[in-house]
């Protein structure tokens, strides 16, 4: 679950925490394999509860995913 | 307020497979998204320049040019034209770019980026800009070294920072970077996208012309794939959401910025180099001077009406201001006829007196009454057009002649864009795709030529090679789609075979130069783009059939029978009879299966038949059924009539019907009254098959002005309505003329002399419409005995030896120039006595020497090829061991010369098929028409000209070990048997058929088409 604000990801649920976002560090689209069907991804590199983590968004299905987390 | 942004780094499909829409495209995307200008920006070249310009102001948008070009060490860097002198120092630096580093290559130096800096605007580039690249690796400080060294070259006004929000990794720190070294430097950021397509949709495409660029396959990494579909032309709006907040002003300065660049393509400006006249004379009278001095020559006295003529020419020629063309073009035919070089003036030029005084043409203008207007008009005031056809081994003298004369850096050759076909879309992006190489190579070797990148799919429903194939298509759907969306695309510069621009000044400050492959100098603009810019293109075309006339001539020389081919006679009577006997396989123009079939018939016995043939055998007259009632009228089976009296000296040598655009001219002048630019004006409305509305406008002009006149009104609209069913089949009458002399001239050489003639066009291969193993036929057909090749006796090039043609060592599979030479240069000091003397003394590849063997050239050592085949792998002699077989030997001469001397490849099935009731050509040729009949053999450039019915008709020649015979194959039978003659293997045919007799000339209709099986008619036929 992402909740957005000015289209970007505002705050996140994840194993049933829910974690504000600090900060958006990093957005960048990927096409990934395209030719085998993956669709576009946006991902976002952010902070939240003093952690860094990575979600990605697919447009074409309007879905979050959790990509990433650093420790 | 600010102006509306507007797009400044654009890459377009002459980005060289790093564009993927095209111009046209992304100028309508920027038009609809309300952008008041749009940028070109190529890597290093301006080849879109021209029609982009041309797209833009039909869009109501301003153009600007602009390159991205590499600098030394491989950085980007992103150079806008202020105005026309940014244009030529573009020009210029990227001239110096290309040629001074290897081709391909292009590399700038800051010397010379500051040296042209003058009406440019320098932008720090994409990630690859040395600006960008060197803050993505933390080297701060080397950044803003390189800033202020481009801030100093361009000065504060004319450089600016580059903001490409793509949604990148990195990219917001990069922005930052970026403004705070904007502030530190006091530079303005400039917003841009780095756009490579029109459409975020249009990026799998790009992503494949990148795999084809670097040569990667689409699940290999490479760094210059792009990682996400971000580079599109965005809409303002959206670039702005992208933009971080300190880097907002970036899109306004881009507006801003776009507003202050002019639109850069020189106009209007005169080209053309001057003539260099000797002292004291001007340009017009050493024209003059030698108009009439060739008019001497040509016709000893001048009538009245030649001096009119001739006067007349005279005054549009200068008015126009193309005298120094013409001079130009004087010079160089001048200079081949003192080097010996055999060229002849062809097209619409040939309607011209003057160029026929000036030896630039051969065709008689004013004798055959020709309407110069046809070629030149004042109130058309186009750039005349006129092609020089030249002995193709010697064109490159004559090019490398120009410029000397005019100066090295105002001469080079005009590029061609080589772009994106059926089978190079499905061969490139389907590797791309990861296909299997063998599946791609099946199906784009069975893709016909005519089938554009687009219309696979609806070829696929229709023509049979394709259909009947067991190619899994199902598997091809999204590449079929991909080569419809690069139909078209140029996907890497060529140079064209002919075309030449000469310039009164250095090229490098219109055109960029870089290298051709040739190890010459190309322009960037393709011919059409260098006449829109205002250059005047010379055509200087390669053509074989002058450089086998040459030959023809050299060798009756040498052997004791010259001929002056100047002045053959032109009513040779043998010539005329051969040509009525439709045996015509050699002659230029005349060898088609289509003309051979009208020669046949035709009852050929002057010049002025030869005239009509070139023009009766294309698409128009086929399509527009023009060829069967010229045929009656000309046997006298069909009375020649003519709607007017006015058009019988008009109409008279064609028997009243209009084949040639000169008539539509002359009509047009004689019925209604049409000055000769208003009647040229009709013959491009009809030829250039312009609108309906367009057609009934001007014919409502000349119905009316023709009653006006005193033409009957019902009279006036026939004779519109013939000429408009003229529509789509004019040709030119000069140059069919202009090629008929051509066509007769060869004619007479084969007629008169066989061995020479046709040992000088295989000499010269590949020409003409037949391969070899058609010409070997064709010259025993004339009883010319063809011998093997000999490394004794054989040249580099075909001989005639006591009549005979003796085959070239050239002909043998794998015989390069450095082996041919050392063989020559040994034999020269006397004959090979063996072959260990000939190994000791040549230093061959073994797989060379192998196929001299194979191929029949060392019977002068050992006629016991296979004894000579063991002696060579064993190093000494094979006594005993049996020769191979007629058949075997057929076979292997068959591969390694594409034809065979021992026997035809039909004579080995002949038992068999004479078993199965085929009879031979000749035998079936003795037939009553009508007669079904079934002959095998080999077929002989299969082709399916337009129709007018648009349904498929196929043409093919078969040969056997008798003769040949032609056949046709409509479209029921195509349809069944179409894959037998134009898939990618095709051999030897049993076809069964209907035969037909029409004048001269047998022919079957197919009904039925057979694959012969078994060896050797399995063996393919060599084109």
């Amino acid at each position: 679950m992402v909740k957005t604000s000015g289209g970007l990801p505002a705050a996140f649920t994840w194993r049933g925490n829910t974690l504000t976002v600090a900060a958006v560090l990093e957005v960048w689209a990927d096409t990934g394999e395209w030719w085998r069907g993956e669709p576009e991804k946006i991902f976002y590199r952010l902070t939240a509860a003093g952690g860094l983590y990575e979600l990605y968004y697919e447009p074409s299905s309007g879905t979050w995913h959790l990509y990433k987390i650093y420790d | 307020m600010a102006p509306g942004f507007a797009h400044l780094h654009v890459h377009s499909p002459f980005s060289f497979l790093d564009g993927a829409s095209r111009i046209e495209e992304l100028v309508r995307r920027a038009a609809e998204l309300g952008q008041p200008a749009l940028a070109l920006t190529d890597h290093n070249n301006l080849s879109g320049a021209v029609r982009f310009t041309r797209a833009a102001r039909a869009a109501g948008i301003k153009p600007i040019l602009g390159v991205e070009i590499t600098m030394a060490g491989g950085y980007h860097l992103t150079l806008l034209a202020r105005n026309r002198q940014g244009y030529r120092n573009l020009c210029r630096l990227l001239t110096r770019a290309h040629l001074g580093s290897p081709r391909g290559r292009p590399s700038v130096t800051w010397e010379d980026l500051a040296a042209h800096r003058e009406g440019l605007v320098a932008l720090s580039g994409c990630r690859r800009g040395e600006v960008p690249a060197l803050i993505l690796k933390g080297r701060l400080a080397e950044a803003e070294a390189v800033a202020r060294r481009l801030r100093d070259v361009f000065g504060r006004e004319g450089f600016y920072l580059e903001i490409i929000p793509n949604l990148l990794p990195g990219d917001r720190a990069l922005h930052r970077a970026l403004a705070d070294l904007g502030r530190a430097l006091n530079l303005r950021l400039v917003a841009t996208a780095d756009v490579h397509y029109a459409r975020k949709e249009e990026f799998h495409l790009h992503d494949l012309l990148t795999c084809i660029r670097t040569q990667t396959t689409v699940s290999a990494v490479h760094p210059e794939r792009p990682l996400n579909a971000e580079n599109y032309l965005k809409a303002a709006e959206e670039l702005a959401a992208l933009l971080p907040a300190e880097c907002r002003e970036a899109l306004d300065q881009a507006g801003t910025l776009a507003e202050a660049l002019e639109p850069a393509l020189p106009e209007d400006e005169p080209l053309f180099p001057r003539f260099p006249v000797p002292p004291g004379e001007s340009a017009e009278a050493m024209l003059r001077r030698l108009t009439w001095e060739g008019a001497r020559r040509r016709y000893g006295r001048l009538s009245a009406a030649l001096n009119e003529r001739l006067e007349k020419e005279l005054a549009v020629i200068c008015r126009l201001g193309f005298t120094d063309y013409f001079l130009v073009l004087w010079d160089v035919v001048r200079e081949a006829r003192a080097r010996g070089i055999r060229c002849a003036g062809r097209g619409s030029a040939a309607d011209s007196v003057v160029a026929y005084c000036l030896e630039i043409t051969e065709v008689d203008a004013f004798r055959r009454e020709l309407l110069f207007e046809r070629f030149l008009s004042a109130e058309r005031a186009e750039r005349p057009d006129i092609d020089l056809d030249i002995d193709a081994r010697r064109r490159d003298e004559l090019a490398a002649y120009l410029g000397r004369r005019y100066g090295e850096d105002k001469v080079a050759a005009v590029a061609t864009y080589q772009t994106f076909q059926a089978r190079s879309a499905v061969r490139d992006l389907g590797k791309a795709l990861e296909l299997p190489a063998a599946e791609l190579d099946a199906l784009a070797k069975r893709l016909p030529y005519f089938v554009p990148a687009d219309g696979i799919r609806a070829a696929r429903a229709r023509v049979p090679e394709l259909k009947n194939t067991p190619l899994p298509w199902e598997r091809y759907e999204r590449l079929l789609d991909f080569c419809a969306a690069a139909a078209g695309l140029p996907r890497h510069l060529g140079t064209h075979l002919g075309g030449l621009v000469v310039a009164r000044e250095p090229l490098a400050g219109l055109v960029p130069l870089q290298w051709a492959a040739k190890g010459t100098v190309v322009a960037q603009f393709d011919k059409e783009d260098v006449e829109d810019l205002g250059l005047v293109k010379l055509d200087l075309l390669s053509l074989r059939a002058l450089s086998a006339v040459e030959e023809t001539l050299k060798a009756l020389k040498a052997s004791g029978r010259p001929v002056d081919y100047d002045r053959l006679p032109l009513n040779d009577r043998a010539n005329f009879q051969m040509l009525r006997r439709a045996e015509t396989v050699g002659v230029f123009q005349l060898e088609s299966p289509a003309q051979r079939a009208l020669q046949g018939r035709l009852g050929a016995d002057d010049m002025e038949d030869l005239v009509a043939s070139l023009a009766l055998i294309r698409p128009g007259p086929i399509k527009g059924n023009m060829v069967e009632p010229f045929i009656a009228r000309r046997r006298g089976e069909e009375p020649v009539s003519y709607p007017h009296p006015t058009l019988e000296p008009i109409l008279k040598k064609t028997y009243g019907v209009v084949l040639f655009q000169e008539q539509v001219i002359a009509i047009a002048t004689a019925i209604a009254g049409f000055s000769a630019g208003e009647a040229d004006r009709l013959r491009r409305v009809m030829t250039h098959a312009r609108s309906q509305a367009e057609m009934t406008a001007i014919g409502a002009e000349f119905v009316a002005r023709a009653v006006e006149r005193g033409v009957p009104l019902a009279t006036a609209q026939a004779i519109f309505d013939m000429i408009a069913g003229y529509a789509s089949y004019g040709f030119c009458e000069a140059h069919a003329a202009a090629f008929a002399t051509t066509a007769y001239k060869t004619a007479y050489l084969l007629r008169h002399y066989p061995a020479h003639y046709l040992a000088a066009l295989l000499t010269c291969q590949p020409m003409g419409f037949y391969p070899p193993w058609v010409l070997i036929g064709e010259a025993r057909r004339r009883g010319v005995k063809v011998l093997p090749p000999d490394v004794n006796k054989s040249g580099a090039a075909y001989s005639v030896e006591e009549g005979a043609i003796r085959v070239s060592l050239r002909q043998v599979k794998g015989m390069e120039e450095k082996a041919l030479k050392a063989l020559l240069t040994a034999r020269a000091s006397g004959p090979f006595t063996s072959l260990a003397d000939l190994k000791k003394r040549v230093n061959l590849p073994a797989d060379v020497r192998e196929n001299l063997i194979l191929a029949g050239a060392c019977a002068s050592l050992d006629p016991n090829r296979r004894a000579l085949l063991w002696e060579d792998k064993l190093g000494r002699a094979a006594p005993g061991v049996p020769d191979f077989s007629p058949a075997e030997k057929i076979l292997f001469e068959w591969d390694l010369l594409g034809f065979s001397l021992s026997g035809h490849p039909l004579s080995c099935l002949r038992p068999t098929l004479e078993r199965q009731g085929v009879l031979t050509i000749r035998a079936a040729k003795g037939l009553l028409p009508g007669r079904e009949v079934k002959v095998a053999g080999l077929p002989i450039r299969p082709h399916r000209p337009p129709t007018r019915s648009g349904r498929t008709v196929a043409f093919f020649t078969m040969e056997d070990e008798t003769g040949l015979i032609d056949v046709t194959v409509f479209e029921d039978v195509y349809q069944r048997y179409g894959h037998l003659l134009f898939g990618d293997a095709v051999g030897a045919l049993l076809v069964c058929g209907r035969l037909e007799k029409r004048g001269n000339l047998a022919s079957i209709t197919a009904l039925a088409i057979e694959e012969l099986g078994g060896r050797p008619a399995r063996i393919p036929v060599p084109s």
